[in-house]
């Protein structure tokens, strides 16, 4: 990985069309401005890597049929006619 | 003309996917959406469809015609949250050739637990189809309002 030291108000010019500038540091801090193509897209990283992750797990896990059945049992499900689970029991 | 002829044929003409859940599936050219940027977790796959039945109405499966294990369960956020209008970035609707917001679809990809009750939605990072010019893209949201794991059913 290549470490550059720059100050406040430089730059970074990374390909041709992408300048990152250092706006203000503080002691906990780095506040950056980016400059990007429209096709370039910037997240911040724990975000991006959040999404990817809920991604991954939406698509192992994935059961249409469970989530249908689930759905057309609640809409059955009318709370007036709702009865008691334990009916018919005695 | 012919060329032209060649072209149209070639969007209807039949194609056949081997999906690893869902088993054969036919498809045809123009019904391919186009990834303007890949899903993340899923760089490598620009293609794929949608796959729309009645009885699983109202879930439908995104599904890449590249990998045939890559689907997703989707689901039009506007039916189970009539409110949720996020602000969409003018660069994304440009990326999507979209006129204007009416012009896109947002769908919430779904994660379902053995338990279903307990299936979430991701309102975070909706993913935004423009049927028409048949681009879609999932878009990581500024707004703080919404949430990866959201609950899709009520307690």
């Amino acid at each position: 990985m290549l470490v550059l030291t720059r100050k406040v108000g430089e730059s970074l010019i990374i390909g041709d069309n992408i300048e990152i500038k250092i706006v203000d540091v503080n002691s906990r801090s780095v506040k950056i401005a980016i400059d990007a193509p429209k096709d370039v897209h910037v997240y911040r990283k724990e975000i991006y890597e959040a999404i990817k992750q809920e991604n991954i797990e939406a698509k192992g896990i994935e059961n249409i049929i469970s989530l249908v059945d689930f759905m057309k049992k609640t809409k059955n499900l009318d709370p007036k006619e709702t009865e008691p689970e334990d009916k018919g029991k005695d | 003309m012919k060329g032209n002829a060649q072209l149209q044929k070639k969007a209807i003409e039949k194609k056949e996917l081997f999906s690893l859940k869902y088993g054969k599936i036919e498809y045809s050219e123009k019904d391919l959406i186009y990834m303007t940027n890949p899903i993340p977790g899923f760089i490598n796959l620009y293609d794929y469809i949608v796959i729309s039945t009645e009885e699983n109405i109202p879930f439908y499966v995104f599904h890449s015609t590249e990998d045939p294990s890559v689907s997703f369960i989707i689901v039009d956020i506007k039916l189970f949250f009539p409110d949720y209008n996020p602000n969409l970035h003018k660069r994304d609707l440009k990326i999507l050739q979209a006129k204007s917001e009416k012009d896109l679809k947002l769908f919430g990809i779904v994660v379902v637990p053995s338990n279903p009750k307990e299936a979430t939605v991701n309102l975070k990072a909706p993913l935004v189809i423009n049927f028409e010019k048949k681009l879609a893209k999932q878009i990581i949201l500024e707004d703080d309002r919404y949430e990866i794991k959201t609950p899709l059913f009520k307690e």
